[in-house]
């Protein structure tokens, strides 16, 4: 044991980089020429990196209040809808999708299809936006929030199976009226995991896969760059390991301020 | 809408899942968890004193989690605490790295005083220094760090049980 009095509490301290420099050099010290207290600190240092977070599933967070969320007026029970319809969905690509990907270019007629349907049957009135589907109580699903880029989720829908494989469509409005589609379906073949670019007529396109599912952003009139800054941020929405922290609601945010506004 | 009003909702939003979590360890089920985030927001929404620096609004929110928690669930319960250093020196020490890992640690900390477990979850799991972890508990930094190298101690303890080791591992001599 060390001449130095150091206690217990001392010792949790240095482990904790509370303690000052002098005093953490000479716990350093210490420790250095006994072995007894370099094991404790090593246990210490163990236990402080072993602590688990909380068993708790994204689905069990609650919505922000309703005075929190002037920028977040999406249904949440549209998200639910969404979220309950990925979920059937990514289990269907899952298990079939893997083994038959999509032929080139079917993804994209159909995607382009479901957007300029919802374009056509979108009423110019967004507060006439409905979700399609209804279902009961189940918690909003954060993931699929895009209110950190001005963008409303208002429509959700499957797709009817084109070539085999299952889709659905996400319908998001802006603040200026833009409608833009996140499709998600099976993954297509030559595309990568980084969002490239499918732009047809007047229609901008950026599709990526991640984890065996295929995503499609779409909007008619949103800024390339400010897309390409959307897809970006998406992708890491739809990565399933990815945690949705400050940095994400951040790239979100930044969307906004990327190009200029969505022309309708 | 004041400018404090604005922090408020903006720190909310940013530590939404976090207050979350720590509603959750607090109250061990997420009905219980919801309820007490939103009695959480309300009362920091109806505030005018909300920090500008993110930090220390982040520490606020988690100090008005916790009092919303002891209103709520946990007025009767106040206890003393005894401050006094303990000594490295003498005793033998029983605690095998081999033991330590999430799932004993989790076991340990449900076994422990609510709380010793909430000030190593402060500091060890949100991360708060202990100026911070002072603030949200209400006591001085002092008694934070005795309370937490106590915790530890309690943990350490609580996992050197039978019933607490990983599958496979063998109990070894204690000293």
């Amino acid at each position: 044991m060390s001449d130095i009095k150091i206690t217990w509490d001392v010792l949790n301290a240095y482990v904790d980089g509370e303690l000052g420099r002098a005093m953490s050099a000479r716990v350093a010290a210490a420790a250095a020429q006994d072995a007894t207290l370099a094991t404790r600190i090593a246990t210490l240092s163990k236990l402080k990196a072993s602590t688990p977070g909380p068993d708790i599933f994204a689905h069990q967070i609650p919505p922000l209040p309703a005075a929190t969320k002037r920028r977040h007026l999406a249904s949440w029970r549209t998200y639910a809808i969404a979220a309950g319809l990925i979920l059937i969905l990514a289990a269907g690509i899952l298990t079939q999708g893997r083994r038959t990907p999509n032929a080139d270019g079917v993804w994209l007629t159909g995607a382009l299809a479901a957007q300029r349907q919802w374009i056509n049957s979108a009423s110019q009135d967004a507060s006439r936006d409905r979700p399609l589907v209804t279902i009961g109580a189940a918690m909003a699903a954060r993931a699929l929030d895009l209110s950190d880029a001005d963008l409303k989720l208002v429509h959700a829908a499957t797709l009817p199976a084109v070539a085999g494989s299952e889709a659905m469509f996400l319908g998001y409005r802006g603040p200026h009226g833009c409608l833009v589609g996140l499709w998600i379906g099976a993954p297509q073949n030559g595309i990568g995991s980084a969002p490239e670019t499918f732009d047809t007529g007047d229609i901008r396109v950026r599709a990526w896969h991640d984890h065996g599912i295929g995503y499609a952003l779409l909007s008619k009139g949103m800024d390339p760059a400010r897309i390409d800054r959307l897809a970006e941020a998406v992708t890491r929405l739809t990565d399933p390991r990815q945690i949705v922290d400050d940095s994400i609601r951040t790239a979100l945010r930044d969307v906004t301020r990327t190009g200029v506004a969505c022309r309708v | 809408m004041q400018p404090s009003q604005n922090a408020v909702e903006i720190a909310l939003e940013l530590n939404w899942s976090r207050l979350f979590g720590y509603a959750f360890s607090l109250t061990g089920d997420a009905e219980g968890a919801r309820d007490l985030l939103q009695q959480s927001a309300l009362n920091a929404l109806a505030s005018t004193n909300a920090p500008s620096d993110r930090k220390a609004a982040r520490a606020w929110l988690f100090k008005i989690v916790r009092n919303a928690w002891i209103d709520q669930y946990r007025r009767q319960k106040l206890r003393t605490e005894d401050d006094s250093p303990i000594p490295i020196e003498g005793g033998g020490w029983d605690y095998e790295d081999r033991v330590i890992a999430e799932i004993t640690v989790r076991q340990g900390l449900g076994k422990i005083d609510p709380l010793q477990r909430e000030v190593i979850e402060l500091v060890d799991l949100w991360g708060f220094r202990y100026a911070d972890a002072a603030t949200i508990l209400g006591v001085p930094v002092g008694t934070v760090m005795s309370r937490l190298s106590r915790a530890r101690l309690s943990l350490l303890e609580a996992m050197a049980g039978e019933n607490l080791r990983p599958m496979g591992f063998l109990r070894g001599q204690r000293k």
